[in-house]
């Protein structure tokens, strides 16, 4: 068995809840809502079990891997929020009815704020894109409802972020349904709880029994754990047998349902197949976030204006862009563009020395001035960076930095 | 209508005593058939029908004896015709409940065989009229082709589809277009259009786009909402004619699957054809002023390059019968694409790949204009957020 998750201190305080966050649109519908606190319960196969509802995560949990992917989702306009994983360089997985409303229609003015923990939190982007996994069919019982117009048929949506919160990282995801009815794989519910918590807590809960299958498109149910409104769209982490130490999003938090006796609870999730796969998990590619035309205006390259024979020097090459019929420029300051190339008037070339230009990380190079007679003091290298895209049909500016040879 | 025909309480045995006299019916049928078409001097539908001692060839790569390229022919279309009863019994059996695997075999030997051979003997089986439940959904894959086929006939419809597609033949066109001529199945009408469609993207749009409203407003297919039907309405969006708003927007007010449908075939109506939309939700005030907010979301598909989009756009701004409410979701939404992505019939699968960057960049510069000109002044608030907003977003990113 995987150890399980390293639980912190359990907090038992049940907290308030707030007026506002009763109403909360992207929350789970009101009529669904898990609102038991009942200890004790008893699960459809007759085993005596314990309801698990959520507890608070801590900040430095929050702020550790696999748990700093996920974060609030908050919708301004509508004043509501869920939560989200960060599963691709972009992406956001939360649920379709997060990103969609069947009155408000689709979100138009919202933030993911990574690992939001009380007023601390990693990261903050505004949503660019927003879709939702729907098609025209009826299936409303897949959010694990039978009779709700708001239900979608895949009860799942992504949110694209225009920049990457986390450099090259996101958290794993495996798309594998049948991990969620083994009775071996140990399961992490995580999200942001509105009515036990304020809805800015990370939470988690640990459900100790595997989920049911609904039907054959993707909706699970389990009766051991309370999910609570604003934890929607939140990661189910699964753990491998293979893999102990690694935690995979498997499936997001979609609905629940009181059954209004307060003893009897059912959270619903969506898996991760390969539906979502193909649309979610691959929007980022197929999503054309660059331009086909020019918005950086060049690449700014600095550093010394003289560089000695036999040394190496660092120089820096940033992207700088505007928009078109604004003012001002906007340096990039992020090292996310390992786009950017630079080139030398004086190419180094096999068998004969020369000075040679090598990218260090995808905003800073080293320029290798050799000592050799062919490298005469007191000429001058001109260097050229620009941004190279592969996409972009048109090529942007290109600017150039001089300096001279000691 | 096709009819299913449920067997009675036959036995295993006598279920393949009469699928094996079907197959030779079927294949005794197809030969009388094939010698026919191919003894007429100019058929007229038949570069489609006939198929040539060369495709036999193909159909037939053992050979098949001494026999004549006519008789390879002859044999080839024998033999697929007798898959095809076999999976025909298979379907009525009632003790044999794994349906999809016969399906999968017939899909595989229309595949492997001369795409002429397999037309003729999937129109031959259209002909027959012959149907049999297959116990499973109507379900959209890959590439807009069936994952699954609720019948024997949309299996056959969704195989002629992609084999004379991709032979270059007419048949699944014309097949198509006559099978829109009498409301037999919604999910056979859905199939047709999908063919039709990507058959004659060009010419059978008007047609589709009339086909598609008779479908949606038909009480019958209302009533029964089969998948096919559900699927259909991909093909208003396709067709681009924005008066079927007139007719998917009474279908917002009902319940359940017709609501999700009415809403999705306009969002994805309104991201391939935003100029229709606006300029008839413009024309049309009533239109959708249940749903302010859904019809701020399809007005915000908005192209704001086109001069004629733009103009729409301040039309609708200057409009006193919607509120700032409305006004200022149509603003958030410039330049933020949404939309729904799933498997369809015709549509492409991810509607929201626009050019998000350009789309970023102009909905900055007309909200400045707009907040300059002072026309809005109660928009003020909408018009510095998308400022804002694009401004902060407006870097490009790799992939």
């Amino acid at each position: 068995m995987p150890p399980p998750l390293q639980p912190p201190s359990v907090n038992l305080l049940i907290l308030p809840v707030p007026t506002l966050l009763r109403n909360l649109r992207s929350a789970l519908p009101a009529a669904l809502v898990a609102l038991s606190l009942a200890a004790g319960a008893h699960t459809s196969s007759g085993q005596s079990t314990t309801i698990q509802r959520a507890h608070d995560l801590g900040l430095t949990l929050t702020q550790k891997t696999p748990y700093n992917f996920t974060g609030r989702i908050f919708d301004f306009d509508a004043v509501g929020f869920g939560s989200g994983t960060l599963l691709r360089r972009h992406t956001v997985l939360t649920a379709g009815h997060v990103v969609y409303d069947p009155l408000l229609g689709f979100t138009t003015n919202t933030t993911f704020t990574r690992a939001l923990y009380e007023n601390y939190s990693l990261s903050k982007d505004p949503v660019t894109k927003a879709a939702a996994l729907a098609g025209y069919q009826s299936a409303v019982n897949l959010t694990g409802t039978n009779n709700t117009n708001s239900a979608f048929a895949q009860d799942q949506g992504y949110l694209l972020l225009n920049d990457a919160p986390v450099d090259e990282d996101w958290a794993n995801f495996i798309a594998n349904p049948a991990l969620l009815t083994s009775s071996t794989t140990q399961f992490v519910v995580l999200g942001y709880p509105g009515v036990t918590f304020d809805g800015r807590t990370m939470a988690y809960i640990v459900p100790q029994s595997p989920f049911v299958q609904l039907s054959t498109t993707g909706s699970y149910t389990n009766e051991n754990y309370i999910a609570e409104p604003g934890m929607s769209g939140g990661p189910i982490y699964v753990v491998l047998d293979n893999s102990p130490n690694e935690r995979y999003v498997a499936a997001d938090t979609v609905g629940g349902i009181d059954d209004s006796t307060a003893e009897f609870n059912v959270s619903y999730v969506r898996a991760i197949d390969k539906t979502s796969n193909k649309f979610l998990v691959a929007a980022e590619y197929v999503t054309p976030l660059t331009s086909t035309t020019t918005f950086i205006k060049h690449v700014k390259v600095s550093g010394p204006k003289t560089v000695a024979r036999g040394t190496t020097a660092t120089f820096s090459a940033v992207p700088v862009f505007a928009i078109p019929g604004t003012t001002g420029a906007r340096n990039v300051t992020t090292s996310r563009y390992p786009e950017i190339k630079v080139k030398s008037n004086v190419i180094a070339t096999p068998g004969q020395a020369g000075i040679t230009v090598k990218m260090t990380s995808n905003t800073t190079f080293d320029v290798f001035v050799p000592n050799v007679t062919s490298v005469r003091p007191g000429s001058q290298v001109t260097l050229q960076a620009y941004y190279d895209y592969k996409s972009r049909a048109a090529a942007p500016g290109k600017s150039t930095f001089t300096f001279t040879i000691q | 209508m096709a009819s299913f025909n449920p067997p009675g309480p036959l036995t295993r045995f006598g279920i393949f005593v009469l699928a094996g006299g079907v197959a030779l019916v079927l294949a005794f049928w197809g030969v009388l058939r094939y010698l026919s078409d191919v003894r007429k001097p100019a058929p007229r539908h038949d570069a489609t029908h006939h198929v040539s001692p060369a495709a036999g060839a193909a159909a037939n790569p053992a050979g098949g004896g001494p026999g004549t390229a006519e008789s390879d022919q002859a044999a080839a279309m024998a033999r697929l015709n007798a898959t095809v009863a076999q999976a025909l019994a298979v379907l009525r059996d009632p003790t044999i409940s794994n349906k999809k695997a016969a399906l999968d075999a017939l899909k595989d030997a229309l595949r492997s065989a001369d795409p002429k051979v397999a037309v003729a003997v999937i129109r031959q089986f259209l002909d027959s009229k012959q149907d049999a439940p297959t116990g499973l959904k109507f379900t959209i894959g890959d590439n807009h082709e069936l994952d699954e086929a609720p019948t024997m006939r949309t299996f056959m419809m969704d195989q002629l589809g992609d084999i004379s597609l991709g032979a270059g033949l007419g048949d699944a066109a014309e097949v198509a277009r006559a099978t829109l001529e009498s409301k037999d199945s919604p999910d056979e009408w859905a199939l047709a259009m999908r063919n039709l469609a990507l058959a004659d993207p060009d010419g059978s749009r008007s047609l589709l786009a009339a086909k598609a409203r008779e479908l949606i407003t038909y009480p019958p297919w209302q009533q029964t909402t089969s998948g096919g039907y559900l699927e259909a309405f991909d093909v208003a969006a396709y067709a681009g004619d924005p008066n079927v708003i007139a007719d998917l927007a009474p279908l917002m007010g009902s319940t359940g699957t017709l609501q999700r449908a009415s809403r999705i075939a306009l969002q994805r109506l309104s991201a391939l054809a935003p100029e229709q939309v606006a300029d008839y939700l413009n024309a049309h005030p009533t239109a959708m002023s249940d749903y302010p907010l859904l019809r701020a979301d399809y007005m915000g598909s908005m192209d704001l390059s086109s001069p004629t989009q733009l103009a729409q756009a301040e039309t609708y701004l200057a409009r006193t019968d919607i509120t700032d409410a409305e006004k200022s979701k149509f603003i958030g939404r410039l330049g933020l694409p949404v939309g729904f992505v799933s498997n369809t019939l015709v549509t492409p699968e991810d509607i929201t790949t626009v050019p998000v960057l350009e789309q970023r960049v102009l909905a900055n510069q007309t909200a400045r204009t707009w907040l300059a000109s002072g026309k809005y002044p109660t928009l003020q608030t909408a018009l510095q957020r998308v400022i804002e907003f694009t401004q902060n977003t407006v870097m490009p990113t790799g992939p």
